[in-house]
């Protein structure tokens, strides 16, 4: 038990050490002087779905160092959770990049807002299209059309700058689905009350 | 008693979406821009445009375009209501004001403290 805590110790110090990088990251990202104010924002907002998802990572790297424990195997779990912890890392490198690109890609996005009849090539990931399908499908029947298209139309917007952003979006829609469903069906009494 | 049945559940994200729209109340704005106006990830203001929505707190409508002719698909856009629009201000009111009286109260123990 004692070596299960030590592990569970070095593991979440680790995480602290990758989630510094990512702050480091966001400072250095924060001193270029061309990046708009709103554009921090929104990589703000994305870090903060990262440390989510680190978070996650977090638990399933915790079942799989018990794992291991209960096997006696404690230098293999170590080794593990120093290469899930660099994974980890480049996940946020790359997500961290990744939401930079996204911030200019909106930027572009609004500039550009009022040209709709731009000929630009735009590519929809089949899989992110099936997912937001899959996330209306899970809301009330009435809201359905609406939300497909909805979700369409935003789809199309993020294909415009990356297959990466229209996943996350995809996947985003999905968690967010029944909470949105909650509210659709809530009756608009019990809205105005609140739970 | 009723003011507060009026209102929400005030979540950070709520307010952050109130005070995105609150920036031009007569603006219309679809998903993508009160996400990145509110600084949320895309895909997370769904369930509560829905709740001000139904609380009449929002108005949305399908953008007046021809999908084929424009090429894309129509967006929906989202505008305050007039009662929302004072509605929302007084809620974000109600929450930075409770955000100032934590800080001073943190502030206050910090130097009791020390």
């Amino acid at each position: 038990v004692s070596d299960l805590s030590l592990l569970r110790a070095a593991h979440i110090s680790d995480l602290a050490r990758a989630c510094d990088l990512a702050y480091q990251l966001m400072s250095i990202l924060e001193c270029e002087a061309d990046v708009h104010e709103r554009e921090l924002a929104t990589i703000r907002g994305l870090t903060v779905t990262l440390k989510l998802i680190s978070a996650r990572d977090d638990d399933r790297i915790r079942g799989e160092l018990l794992e291991h424990a209960h096997r006696r195997t404690l230098d293999h779990a170590r080794l593990r959770t120093a290469t899930s912890t660099r994974e980890i890392t480049y996940i946020l490198l790359d997500e961290l990049s990744n939401a930079r690109r996204f911030a200019f890609g909106l930027a572009e996005i609004s500039a550009s807002d009022d040209q709709s009849g731009e000929a630009a090539s735009v590519c929809i990931s089949p899989l992110a299209g099936r997912v937001t399908t899959v996330a209306a499908r899970l809301l009330p029947c009435a809201e359905r059309l609406r939300y497909v298209e909805e979700y369409r139309a935003e789809l199309y917007d993020l294909a415009r700058i990356s297959r990466r952003a229209q996943w996350a979006y995809a996947v985003r829609l999905l968690m967010c689905a029944l909470p949105l469903r909650r509210e659709l069906r809530r009756d608009a009494r019990e809205a105005v009350q609140g739970p | 008693m009723m003011e507060r049945q009026d209102f929400p559940r005030l979540t950070a994200a709520t307010v952050a979406v109130l005070r995105a729209l609150l920036e031009d109340p007569t603006r219309e704005m679809y998903g993508l821009q009160v996400c990145a106006a509110a600084g949320l990830p895309t895909g997370t203001v769904h369930p509560i445009l829905a709740r001000l929505e139904k609380m009449e707190w929002l108005t949305s409508e399908w953008e007046q375009v021809d999908a084929r002719t424009e090429g894309r698909p129509r967006r929906r856009y989202y505008r305050l209501s007039e009662r929302g629009a004072m509605r929302a201000r007084a809620a974000v009111d109600r929450a930075e004001a409770q955000v100032a009286g934590l800080r001073a109260r943190r502030a206050g123990l910090a130097g009791g403290v020390a």
